[in-house]
Formats: structure tokens, C-alpha cells, sequence
């Protein structure tokens, strides 16, 4: 797989005493999801300038498609689309006037403009000044002007920002189409996990301008059965109680339930086979696992 | 070229139904329209005498007009264009697009003079637009029966425009270091006031930008002198380092 995005120990801040970006390292390969996530101030948007050649890093590199990026590398830009922060629209304009001036820098076909605005569903809004949209139109123009050119890579920062529930599962369809029909590879912010979970391949977590994990979902939903409890119910709860406690840690031991420490799916299938072996009715076994958002904000520090 | 032609083109876009835009067309009809009110009122006092062009005055009145408002409208222009980035917050948008920062620099100081050049051409046409109304409501002003000086126009034309490009880079270079239209607008408009007290040319004057458009009051085309007057070549002179210093500015800067 090419890697797409290569950032080697980035540093930066805004003033020389503060890192707002502290030795940050990524990959991103071809056709991945890479979900961004950190809370307000975390480092993120910095990060994602720093990507794009806007800021001037302090220590470290960044290349994007094999190419380090600097003020000259502007080429590069053409297989790249963006959108940093709010969207930069000019409200004077209409929709159709601000995806014109794109269109003319990027050389495209004049069809394009409709094109993109039928992909985010303006198209009814195309000859309205873009100072009469709504928040959640001008976060869908900005994605319509990121998508002009049909890139290679798109970097997102925080695409949902002031959409409604079904604003929000529109962007998400969308990007899983342009993941999975033209291979787009794909790094968006965001400061809430839910948001990601159901779209990224790839996952890192910021906190005060350092990663504090990084790896694909699966590898952060595993960590969800880290130090989870599994609650049981059997015909003999003192027996089971017995036959669990040599293997593992048990909280409590009550009348109706028992609760058993374990860290893994496997860990969770061994035990009902031990009870199972042990001739006893296994009636209910629930893992109360540690969510995501719990686990996000334990990274954090929350 | 053609990266540079295109974004001159979508400058020009953005442009459309800004106040700059307005600014422009409506600010070259103020001073004919004045004309039109000053020569209705008082016909009698600007009736020539036989065998002389009443354009000649009637231009003479709107250069000096001219001379006096360009630099205001300069300075508020230069202003609203680098607002239109700036309140879109477009910059790090512009900067992501696949055009060198050479394009987007010399695309938007192009857009710039255009609308100088607009301003410029839509004063003598609105100018010429006044002489004619004058001329059908009083024929004894005898607009009708001659033409404008088209060599006086050329010649003031090149006069004022060299004259005005040190403000025109000085304000260039301020839109990309100054966020707020109200400090360069402060800048400039202390900058009119300070040229107003030096009162024409010589001494401080000869080096202090925004006096130049001053120093052309009731210009008369003076075809034996040398190409330009001394102030014009420090114009240039200034016209140019501001220019490199924008343009090493926004090359090197990097939009936080």
C-alpha cells in the first residue's frame, strides 16, 4: 500500500516556550479512513496545517504522496481537496460563483460545479448568495468546493461542524462512497468519537499535541474488553463461583449474579466453556465493556 | 500564463456586488455629476469665449477633482479587496489550491490595478458624459461644437497613474500585513491629511508618497518637459520596493 500522507516527528507552536504539536508521527496509506481525534485545542487543526505546507514546522517533515511538502510544492495540491476549520466561502457569492473560482484554478470542465453540488445536495441552492445558507449548507458547500477535481486525498477538518443528525449520516455516506468507488484516501478531525467510529479504517488519538493512540478501529475497539467485567448468571452461582476463581479474578458472588474480571473476547468464551464443562446452566452472561467514548476520554484525560 | 490569466478571472469574480465594485463606478460618477450640478446652476459664468474649447475647463475642473478624491478611493479600494479574503477567512483555501504563490500574488496586485484603471477610465467617460448633457441643455456653452483634447486626457492619464502607484504598493503591502480595514484606512487617510499640510511640491514633499496625486492640482499638459517630473520617479521607485517587499511577504509567510 503507498502511503500517502508521512509526517516524521512534527513539532510546533505558536510561541517558542508552548508545543502545540509535539513530535507527531503519521501514515496514511492509500484508501484509508483516517480518523483525527483529540479535543478542543488538542493540536489537531495545527497538525493538519502543518500537513498542507501552512505552517512552517519547527522540527520534523511531512511528505504527501512521496513529495516533501514545502512553499513549492503547489503542484500537489491538484490531487489534494480541503477544508480547514469553517469554510472558507465568500458570502457575496453564490453557491455556484464560489465553486466557480475553484473550478477556473483547477482547470476542470465547466460541469463540474453542478456535479460536486448535486454530491452534497445543493442543487436547488445553486444561485443563492451564500449569505443566506444555513450553517449546515455552508459546511456542505465547503465540501463541495474540496471536492472539485475528484482528489486523491481529502483532508477534512471537522466536516460535520454545525450539521444536523442527517447532515451528519449524509458526510459519513458520502465519504464511504468516495472511499469505496474512487479509492479517495480520506483524514478527517474530529473532536467526537462516535462521529468517527463508523467510517474510519484508522484511528489516531491527540491529546495536548501528542498521540496517545494510534492503530485501526479494530485494534481501539479491542481495547474496549481491557478491564471489562463480565456479569453471569448460572443454576449454581457458589459452584461457579468455585470453578472460575482458579482461573480468574471474581469481584462479587451474590445470589443472582456474579461478576468475573476479563480482558478479552476469548477470555469471555472461556469462561462460559468452563462453566459449560462444569455441568452447570449458564442463564445470562453480560460484558459490561468499557465504551469507546469512555476510553476516549481516558485517553484524553477527561 | 494561463494559471495567471485564470486567476486574475476569478479575482475579477469575486469582485462581483462587493462595495469595491460599487465603489468604483459610483465614486467616477461623483465628480461629473458635481460638474453637471456647478455648470447647470451658474451656465452663465462658464460660457466661452469664441473659438475656445469649453472641454479644456470642464476637464481641467474634473482632473483637479480627481486628484483630490483618487487617493481616498485608493486607499478604501485596496482596503475592501484584501477584506474580501480576509473575512472569508480564504487564505489558507487560496493557499491549498494548485497555483504558485507568484500567481496568486501578481493575480490579485493585477485585479487591483484593473480596478484603478476602471475608476480612471469611468471618471473621463462619465466626464465626457457630463460635458455632453451640459452641452444639449445650454448650447451657448458649446460642448457640442467641439471635441475633448484626447492628447491632454493620455497625457494626465500617465501623469496621475505613476503618481498614484507608490500608494497603490504601499497599500498593497499593507492589505497582507494588517488584517483590520480600519488601521490601513487610518494609515492612509493620516498619510492624505499629512500631504495636505505639506501644501505641493519641494522639500518633504518630493519623498512623501501621498502627496504626489496633490502635486498634479490644475494640471496643464506641458508637452516640452521631460518625460516625468522628479516626485514621478520616486513614485516608481517606491512602486517597486513595496512591491518586492509584498511580495517577499506573502511568499515567506505562512497563514496561521
Amino acid at each position: 500500500m503507498n502511503t500517502v500522507v508521512s509526517a516524521t516527528s512534527l513539532s510546533f507552536g505558536y510561541v517558542p516556550q508552548v508545543k502545540t504539536v509535539n513530535s507527531i508521527s503519521l501514515d496514511i496509506g492509500s484508501g484509508q479512513i483516517y480518523g483525527f481525534l483529540g479535543p478542543n485545542g488538542a493540536g489537531k487543526t495545527t497538525t493538519i496545517r502543518l500537513l498542507l505546507g501552512l505552517l512552517s514546522p519547527h522540527a520534523g517533515s511531512v511528505a504527501l504522496f512521496g513529495q516533501p511538502v514545502s512553499r513549492k510544492s503547489w503542484q500537489l495540491f491538484s490531487r489534494i481537496g480541503a477544508m480547514i476549520e469553517t469554510p472558507s466561502l465568500y458570502e457575496h457569492l453564490t453557491a455556484v460563483e464560489n465553486l466557480e473560482i475553484g473550478r477556473r484554478i483547477r482547470k476542470l470542465d465547466p460541469g463540474m460545479c453542478s456535479h460536486v453540488l448535486e454530491i452534497v445536495g445543493l442543487t436547488a441552492s445553486a444561485r443563492i448568495k451564500v449569505r443566506e445558507f444555513s450553517l449546515g449548507m455552508k459546511q456542505r458547500l465547503g465540501l463541495a468546493v474540496a471536492l472539485l477535481g475528484k482528489p486523491e486525498l481529502l483532508i477534512l477538518d471537522e466536516p460535520t461542524n454545525g450539521l444536523d443528525p442527517h447532515g451528519i449520516i449524509q458526510v459519513r455516506e458520502l465519504l464511504q462512497t468516495l472511499n469505496q468507488d474512487y479509492g479517495t484516501t480520506i483524514l478527517m478531525s474530529s473532536h467526537i468519537l462516535a462521529e468517527v467510529e463508523k467510517v474510519a479504517t484508522h484511528i489516531g488519538i491527540i491529546s495536548k499535541g501528542q498521540f496517545v493512540f494510534q492503530g485501526t478501529m479494530q485494534a481501539l475497539q479491542s481495547l474496549s474488553f481491557q478491564d471489562s467485567t463480565l456479569l453471569l448468571q448460572t443454576n449454581d452461582n457458589g459452584k461457579a463461583a468455585l470453578v472460575l476463581k482458579d482461573h480468574y479474578q471474581v469481584e462479587a458472588n451474590t445470589a443472582q449474579t456474579i461478576s468475573v474480571k476479563a480482558s478479552s473476547k476469548a477470555q469471555t468464551a472461556q469462561i462460559c466453556r468452563l462453566l459449560c464443562d462444569a455441568g452447570l446452566d449458564v442463564y445470562h452472561l453480560a460484558a459490561t465493556a468499557n465504551d469507546l467514548e469512555n476510553i476516549f476520554l481516558k485517553m484524553v484525560n477527561r | 500564463m494561463k494559471d495567471l490569466i485564470e486567476f486574475y478571472v476569478t479575482e475579477l469574480i469575486k469582485l462581483r456586488r462587493t462595495f469595491a465594485y460599487w465603489l468604483t463606478v459610483l465614486g467616477a460618477a461623483i465628480i461629473p455629476a458635481v460638474i453637471v450640478i456647478t455648470y447647470v446652476y451658474n451656465w452663465k459664468l462658464f460660457v466661452p469665449l469664441a473659438n475656445v474649447n469649453p472641454w479644456d475647463e470642464l476637464y481641467a475642473r474634473a482632473f483637479n477633482g480627481l486628484i483630490l478624491f483618487m487617493p481616498l478611493y485608493l486607499i478604501l479600494m485596496i482596503g475592501l479587496c484584501f477584506q474580501i479574503e480576509h473575512k472569508a477567512n480564504a487564505w489558507k483555501q487560496i493557499l491549498v489550491l494548485p497555483v504558485s504563490r507568484a500567481v496568486v500574488f501578481f493575480g490579485k496586485y493585477l485585479a487591483v490595478l484593473t480596478m484603478a484603471a476602471a475608476f480612471l477610465i469611468l471618471s473621463f467617460f462619465f466626464t465626457y458624459t457630463a460635458g455632453q448633457i451640459i452641452g444639449m441643455y445650454k448650447a451657448q456653452l458649446n460642448f457640442l461644437g467641439f471635441n475633448p483634447n484626447f492628447f491632454t486626457l493620455l497625457d494626465f492619464s500617465i501623469n496621475v497613474s505613476i503618481s498614484i502607484l507608490a500608494i497603490v504598493a504601499i497599500h498593497f503591502w499593507l492589505g497582507f500585513r494588517v488584517k483590520n480595514l480600519v488601521s490601513t484606512l487610518g494609515v492612509g487617510l493620516a498619510g492624505i491629511a499629512l500631504a495636505v499640510l505639506m501644501n505641493g511640491k519641494g522639500g518633504l514633499a518630493d519623498f512623501f508618497p501621498y502627496a504626489y496625486p496633490i502635486m498634479l492640482l490644475n494640471y496643464v499638459p506641458a508637452p516640452d518637459k521631460g518625460i516625468f517630473e522628479g516626485f514621478q520617479w520616486v513614485s516608481l521607485v517606491y512602486f517597486i520596493v513595496f512591491s518586492m517587499l509584498a511580495f517577499l511577504r506573502f511568499r515567506k509567510s505562512f497563514i496561521a
